[in-house]
């Protein structure tokens, strides 16, 4: 402990800063002193007063919900949007707190003039259970002025009632496109039950069916929530945070409005369906079902008397609207059918394009049945043959071919599969076969001549949809080559999250098929068949009519008449748009499928020579093949 | 050689370190009450554990050579908080942060130390010179140059803009000068300026200040009729901490205001309501005990110290330590206006808790090394 002089020193001449150093320390002991008074004041005087505000502060969960993404057309154009509407929510927690039963307060509001559907509230009140109480139960959506009014006029009584503004599907061009886009609705506690939506609550819209449902993921976006403090009155009185929704992807689709507003069109208020897709691609650029269903039912009424009405009626309608029959409906092709066996016979070798010819004979005596032809076409070949819809020459072909190659070509094809489109529900059908024949009909099980006879023409065990014809008849005409068809394109604004298209069917073609096919359904067009009706000038349209006799008891009282095909593709080329059109039970296909087709074609052919589009669409000279067809893009390349 | 005696592990102070530990481990306590779901508290008892360490070595380290290697340390600050206004994370508004959120620096922070350890050589040179004149007291020249060393850093946090932080430097300042001899009348200018300017402010605050500005200072006088939504929202609902808490608390884990995030940020500037609800005044009573006895000794410490540079390197830690401890009590019981100044030890953030172990250090080094040449 030495001490230094000068350190004495030092100490001497600091004796001010040691008063300087307490002052400090007293200065501080006073601030604390302070400090703990006022701790004193609120922890022991105040303490009462600060309790019961304690007591007071309620905390409220608001939720602010996403908006649902946009639905596009393939050019960007609206479809589906959303609108604000009005939401009467229950805060539960509340409740709780004042020992009051929901399903008690729920009936006192309705027999107080509040007008809730009781037992959708009941459900709801139900499926909320499990959930933390401060999530809170939407009452009522699509509340009108009154009701606002009315949660209003009652917040004393009731401040465990609250309005939010919530987005609600809007559908500006109503029923069209219904079946592609399904409709949204609250999610079912079985659903909830389900993997795939486990990260969903009771309460929350999901995609119920169509696109809605095959990409709910994307479109649905995160909800937001404000966590609020409101005192006992119900009276907001602090925010304590506020996450904001995270809007849903808007996505676009294949589907080119102006084409479906024109098949809708056409389609008018006939029962039937009309696919147009890319063959390249498969893109569905149009897709009708009718009858259809307004899909803001779903969204906007579904929850009331009248709405509850509206879909029982959907539901028992005999023309059963809620379906999609491009996809869920199952038909006999008729004729359409005759390309198929075509195909196959040509790839078997059974005929070649240049010895084709088999006898019509009005028909064929197969056994002990004679089967007709609707005509007399003497002995054509097979471009004659599908150019009249020969029945004749195709019992003939089809018994050469056989039943068993038939089945395998047919199978190859894609036909009485799903095609794999990206919207649910989609069936399977049927195609004939021994095997099924078997099955279907125990008391005769054995395939005969008959059946094969009767296959070849697209009756019998034939029940496909329309959307797997297309498919394939697109598929045969594109060399073999069968894309999955889809209707989503793509998110908006980030072409990275595209459609990624599945490993296309390849089922290789001989050229000289695929040259005879077209060709030949050319001619149903344009060389006076039975598709002439479907006639397009300047856009070389081929086609296919069909005429599908309906069997079981309607034929027989002959109340309902036969459904009409056309499946048909342009340009013959390279063909760019390939549809099917099916109208049910009007007759033949000629007569009411393919004037219809045509007016679309017409729609399709002024939009592309009036748009950027500029394409070749009809083809002066043969044999363009597709390679040439890519060459000559991009598509304003000088006119040769 | 024979320092070493003196300056080893029995004469380290033992009992500053077990009261700011004690402190620090309640914070982490609290913190995982207003937060149990969050890995928070255990991101904090990490920076402890660093703080503490850091103290322990600014401790050993004599801190004469400590002090020449503090124009190293406030170059380097000032040149992170200029690097903070161009890479730095934008959190609520601020840009503050270097660095992942959670495990981030806040480079402001640490300038507070950096500016303590340069201001006092600076400071103590100058009472040398003037103890050997007649006339003891700082120029106002000298007071110029003090105030420029410290604008720097405040200036560069102004940019962030970081208003609360900027001004914990003042009191450094205010109360470093203090104790290198400033003139009395200076004092007294001062201190009635200060009187003057805030009344002054004060009637022509809706001229001077932004209307949020204003409402923060009335909610001051009437926590209760402020608007609840807004600012007077955070004060009044600390006051319903506070008072609701009564003598002995909730109980730990037990407070709602805070649990059921009445208060927002309970865990940071709030931390000490959380005490005050689950721990009741016994509980505050206690934290402010343990803070009264860090700065009385701390002061102590500067009584004794060998020399001036000792001295006013604890009294920049102590004016820090206790600005910041007054300020966020005080906001938190409704006396101050809410800046956003966390408890110093128990509020959750890893700069302020390294920030306030590396001045603790300094404390225990001054005492550590009073008797030594």
């Amino acid at each position: 402990m030495v001490t230094r002089l000068s350190d004495i020193g030092e100490r001497a001449k600091a004796i001010g800063q040691t008063d300087r150093l307490t002052i400090l320390q007293y200065g501080l002991l006073s601030l604390f002193l302070i400090l703990g008074v006022r701790f004193w004041s609120l922890q022991v005087i105040q303490h009462e007063k600060f309790r019961q505000a304690a007591e007071n502060n309620r905390i409220r969960v608001v939720p602010i919900p996403a908006p649902r993404g946009a639905i596009l057309d393939r050019h960007g154009r609206v479809i589906v949007d959303n609108q604000p509407s009005l939401s009467i929510i229950l805060n539960r927690e509340e409740l709780r707190e004042k020992r009051r039963n929901p399903y008690e307060l729920v009936d006192e509001l309705i027999a107080r003039g509040l007008p809730l559907d009781r037992d959708t509230v009941r459900a709801r009140l139900d499926g909320m259970r499990n959930q933390p109480a401060f999530y809170p139960v939407v009452l009522k959506e699509n509340a009108t002025t009154s009701d606002v009014a009315w949660v209003h006029a009652h917040r004393l009584e009731y401040p465990e009632l609250d309005i939010v503004e919530q987005p609600q599907r809007r559908y500006p061009y109503g029923t069209v496109l219904a079946h592609v886009l399904g409709y949204v609705g609250e999610i079912s506690r079985e659903e909830l039950a389900k993997p795939e939506y486990k990260d969903y609550r009771p309460g929350d819209l999901i995609g119920k069916s169509g696109v809605e449902q095959m990409y709910d993921r994307l479109l649905r976006g995160r909800d937001g929530y404000r966590r609020v403090i409101v005192d006992s009155t119900g009276h907001e009185v602090g925010e304590i945070e506020s996450i904001p929704p995270v809007e849903g992807h808007a996505i676009k689709l294949t589907i080119d409005l102006d084409l479906q507003l024109a098949a809708e069109q056409h389609l008018g208020n006939r029962r039937g369906t009309i696919v147009a897709l890319d063959p390249q691609t498969g893109e569905i650029l149009a897709l009708v079902s009718h009858p259809a269903f307004d899909p803001a039912l779903f969204s906007q009424r579904i929850n009331t008397a009248e709405g509850k009405a509206e879909y029982r009626r959907l539901l028992q309608d005999p023309e059963i609207p809620l379906i999609n029959r491009a996809l869920q409906g199952v038909y006999p092709t008729g004729s359409t059918w005759k390309i198929i066996v075509a195909a196959a016979a040509l790839e078997e070798g059974i005929i070649t394009p240049n010895h084709s010819t088999f006898l019509c004979g009005r028909g064929l005596q197969v056994g002990n049945r004679f089967i007709s032809c609707m005509g007399s076409h003497g002995a054509p070949d097979l471009h004659r043959a599908i150019v009249v819809s020969c029945d004749g020459y195709f019992y003939r072909l089809g018994l050469k071919l056989g039943i068993d190659r038939l089945e395998k070509w047919v199978k190859r094809l894609g036909l009485g599969q799903r095609t794999g489109i990206d919207l649910p529900h989609e069936v399977a059908g049927i195609v004939p076969s021994r095997a099924l024949k078997a099955k279907l009909n125990p008391r005769d099980p054995r395939w005969k001549d008959f059946d094969t006879a009767i296959a070849s023409i697209g009756q019998g065990t034939v029940a496909i949809t329309p959307l797997q014809l297309v498919r394939t008849i697109a598929g045969i005409v594109m060399g073999g080559r069968l894309p999955t068809p889809h209707v989503f394109k793509e998110v908006a604004g980030d072409p990275q999250m595209a459609y990624q298209q599945p490993r296309p069917l390849i089922v290789p073609l001989d050229p000289l098929t695929v040259k005879t096919i077209r060709s030949a359904m050319w001619g149903v067009v344009n060389e006076g068949g039975t598709g002439v009706a479907a006639r397009v000038e300047g856009l070389d349209v081929c086609g296919k009519t069909g005429t599908a006799q309906v069997v079981g008891k309607e034929k027989a009282t002959g109340a309902l008449k036969d459904h009409a095909w056309f499946v048909s593709f342009a340009p013959r080329d390279h063909p760019r748009i390939a549809m099917v059109t099916l109208i049910e039970n009007v007759g033949q296909g000629g007569r009411f499928s393919a004037p219809t087709t045509r007016e679309i074609y017409e729609a399709y052919k002024a939009k592309l020579i009036g748009g950027s589009e500029r394409a070749d669409i009809a083809t002066p000279a043969p044999a363009l093949t597709n390679k040439a067809l890519a060459d000559a893009e991009p598509k304003n390349a000088p006119a040769h | 050689m024979a320092r070493r005696g003196r300056t080893g592990w029995k004469d380290f102070d033992w009992p500053l370190l077990a009261a700011a530990l004690v402190l620090a481990l309640l914070g982490i306590l609290e913190i995982y009450s207003s937060q149990p779901q969050e890995d928070y508290w255990r991101r904090q008892l990490f920076w402890v554990l660093l703080g503490l360490i850091a103290m322990v070595v600014t401790a050993r380290i004599e801190y004469h050579r400590l002090v020449e290697a503090a124009p190293i340390f406030y170059g380097a600050c000032l040149l992170l908080l200029v690097l903070v206004l161009l890479v730095g994370q934008e959190v609520y508004g601020t840009k503050a942060w270097i660095g992942v959120r959670g495990f981030g620096i806040q480079p402001s922070e640490l300038a507070k130390v950096a500016t303590i350890l340069i201001l006092a050589p600076f400071l103590a040179a100058r009472w040398e010179e003037h103890r050997r004149g007649k006339n003891p007291y700082l120029t106002m020249r000298e007071i110029a140059a003090a105030a420029l060393l410290v604008l720097l850093p405040v200036g560069l946090i102004l940019l962030q803009p970081d208003v609360g932080t900027a001004l914990t430097f003042f009191p450094i300042l205010v109360g470093m000068l203090f104790i290198a001899e400033l003139r009395p009348r200076f004092i007294v200018a001062g201190v009635v300026s200060a009187a003057v300017v805030m009344s002054l402010g004060w009637h022509f605050r809706h001229e001077v200040l932004k209307p949020y500005q204003v409402q923060r200072l009335e909610t001051l006088i009437h926590p209760e009729r402020a608007d609840r939504r807004g600012f007077g929202y955070q004060t009044y609902q600390s006051m319903i901490a506070v008072g609701s808490g009564g003598v002995t608390g909730r109980g730990l884990f037990r407070g709602t205001q805070s649990r059921l995030r009445f208060l927002p940020k309970a865990y940071t500037d709030f931390i000490a309501s959380v005490v005050a609800e689950e721990l009741g005044l016994v509980g505050i009573f206690i934290v402010l005990t343990l803070y009264l006895f860090i700065l009385m000794r701390a002061i102590n410490h500067a009584k004794l110290a060998r020399d001036q540079l000792g001295a006013l390197l604890i009294t920049g830690v102590v004016s820090l330590l206790a600005f910041h401890t007054v300020m966020n009590l005080g906001m938190v019981v409704g006396l101050m206006p809410i800046i956003g100044i966390p408890l110093p030890l128990m509020s959750y953030g890893g700069s302020s808790v390294l920030a306030t172990f590396i001045g603790l250090g300094l404390i225990a080094n001054v005492r550590l090394h009073r008797y030594v040449n």
